[in-house]
């Protein structure tokens, strides 16, 4: 078993992103790209933290944001979204930016909570050159979003 | 009766009416609106054949707030069943073919048997209403 702050042999990679002021860390294989969002379709009778579905090679894929939402509009500079494996279901995060792949990272111990919008997707934080990250499961966001 | 009511012609699978409801752009297929009527006060029953229905206003529907009056209230059909909307917009679209209809996934939303799918009219996307669907949730609002 491993313990905070080993650095481990053959950890899976990550990439990370900023989202709000905080660092994450998804493993790669999580990872399905990191699309531009410059037009969203706004959908009604959806969940707060749905902004709208992006075209993505010929799919409508919903967009959500962690937390509540500010706004819907999208920007003329466009959002950045990192499209997600969710539960089997490709899912786009919006993003503040998009971090680097780190191939080798130690788990470490970080006073303090995670953000509540992060819910219980994320136990550990990992560290990279400069920042914490949190490491996420992103089965483990949006828990009840899929339909029955 | 208040309003302005005109018929709409039932033109085949290319024919979309699109329906502006505050930010959404929706879209029913032509052939299944039977009219649409304009600056119709609220509360006022639109005339079926031999059936009055009483319009809901998917403005309301969708979040946004009440009104005196519904820009346009759209008469549609599912079936022998019909139902009465009230919409911000209409404009006909008449395509060249029969548009590809992508599937709207569910994740995130709460109503996902509303929507047909979604299809692109001249570079901008629609979500296609599924009738039946709509209609069964209108019983439900209007009690």
């Amino acid at each position: 078993m491993h313990s905070f702050g080993e650095v481990l042999e053959s950890p899976r990679p990550v990439m990370t992103f900023r989202v709000k002021t905080e660092w994450l860390a998804i493993p790669v294989e999580k990872v399905e790209r990191v699309a531009l969002a410059e037009k969203l379709l706004q959908m009604p009778c959806v969940r707060a933290e749905h902004l709208g579905l992006l075209l993505e090679n010929g799919a409508l894929i919903p967009v959500l944001e962690l937390g509540s939402k500010a706004t819907t509009v999208v920007p003329k500079e466009g959002w950045l979204v990192a499209i997600l494996h969710v539960r089997g279901e490709s899912v786009g995060l919006r993003i503040d930016a998009a971090g680097r792949i780190l191939h080798g990272w130690r788990a470490t111990l970080r006073t303090g909570a995670p953000p509540a919008w992060l819910g219980d997707a994320a136990a550990t934080t990992i560290v990279d050159t400069h920042e914490f990250c949190w490491l996420v499961d992103p089965d483990a966001l949006w828990r009840g979003f899929e339909t029955p | 009766m208040a309003g302005r009511q005109q018929d709409v012609h039932h033109d085949g699978p290319t024919t979309l009416v699109g329906l502006t409801v505050g930010p959404y752009n929706l879209a029913m297929w032509a052939d299944s609106i039977l009219s649409i009527t304009a600056e119709l006060p609220c509360g006022q029953m639109l005339g079926a054949g031999a059936f009055s229905l009483a319009v809901v206003d998917l403005g309301v529907v969708c979040g946004g707030a009440a009104r005196t009056v519904l820009p346009f209230a759209v008469v549609f059909e599912s079936g022998d069943t019909r139902a009465a909307i009230g919409v911000d917009q209409v404009r006909h679209l008449r395509l060249a073919e029969t548009p590809q209809v992508l599937p709207v996934p569910s994740f995130g939303m709460t109503m996902p048997a509303f929507f047909a799918g979604g299809v692109q009219v001249e570079g901008e996307w629609l979500l296609l209403i599924k009738n039946a669907s709509l209609i069964e949730a209108l019983r439900c609002h209007a009690v």
